[in-house]
């Protein structure tokens, strides 16, 4: 039975939502020091 | 650098090496099954996200039961992050479910009981994210995640159940039918391997979105106390 195509786009899906999930959280955090920063001057 | 920071820095490698060692499981340890060929791997992770999605949610509504009977504001971030995990793992499951449907079952998708629930289940979290944003009261939005939570936690034993009790198509690994799929002891360690890697990552991902979703309540508090402070300024002027 020939599927390994749909083997790697499983194993990329699942990797690939992982990866986008863990930049995601790098973005936010980034995002956060950035506002407090901002926040902090303003006060 | 404090001493939590450090200890989450060590369990994200740590995590970085298990998830490598449990893929490399799936490449090279696991044999390859005979009905289904190698797209029957998938199932390892599959399985795995599965299992974590489930746990998230169990997760949420522990702390929504901890903070309704504590009243300790720390049980509302780790709700929320759970639940957004929960959802990211039963998004995973959904889709690798999918594309290892195709080539055996000959179709992406089929209103079978246990994708049906599956849906409901993620479907029914979107809801308590969305909802959550419509309310700006900290300890209301708090209390309201909670009750939720521990409300919504009805739709996982009635995916879990689903392919037990209900005539369904899917294969049941632990305590059912595996259907076509016959599984060798290679298979059920390398799964199982999927499994505490995923659930230690789940662990470090939360422990990761819950400092975030505190810090972010704290900014919110700190932006609304710079709102006050200035508009009572620009009063006295």
């Amino acid at each position: 039975m020939t599927n390994f195509s749909y083997f790697i786009a499983g194993y990329l899906v699942i990797f690939g939502l992982l990866g986008a999930y863990i930049l995601r959280l790098i973005a936010l955090k980034k995002r956060l020091d950035k506002e407090e920063k901002e926040l902090l001057t303003r006060q | 650098m404090s001493s939590e920071n450090k200890k989450l820095k060590i369990l994200s490698y740590v995590v970085f090496f298990m998830v490598l060692g449990a893929f490399a499981m799936v490449l090279f340890y696991a044999p390859i099954e005979q009905n289904m060929g190698i797209v029957q791997k998938v199932f390892f992770f599959h399985v795995s996200a599965a299992w974590i999605g489930m746990l998230a949610f169990l997760v949420a509504a522990v702390c929504g039961i901890l903070y309704l009977t504590k009243k300790r504001m720390i049980f509302d971030p780790i709700a929320f992050s759970a639940v957004e995990i929960g959802l990211l793992f039963t998004a995973i499951a959904n889709f690798s479910g999918m594309i290892w449907a195709k080539p055996i079952w000959n179709t992406w998708w089929t209103w079978d009981p246990r994708l049906t629930t599956m849906t409901i289940m993620a479907f029914t979290y979107i809801g308590y994210l969305l909802l959550r944003r419509g309310v700006d009261n900290p300890e209301k939005r708090a209390r309201f995640g909670a009750v939720y939570a521990i409300i919504g936690f009805a739709s996982v034993p009635l995916t879990f159940f689903s392919s037990r009790l209900l005539r369904t198509i899917h294969p049941t690994i632990f305590g059912g039918d595996t259907g076509d799929m016959a599984m060798t002891s290679a298979m059920y360690q390398t799964m199982a391997a999927g499994i505490v890697a995923f659930t230690v990552l789940f662990a470090a991902l939360l422990w990761h979105r819950s400092i975030l979703a505190a810090r972010e309540m704290e900014i919110d508090a700190l932006r609304a106390q710079t709102e006050t402070l200035e508009f009572g300024e620009v009063q006295d002027d």
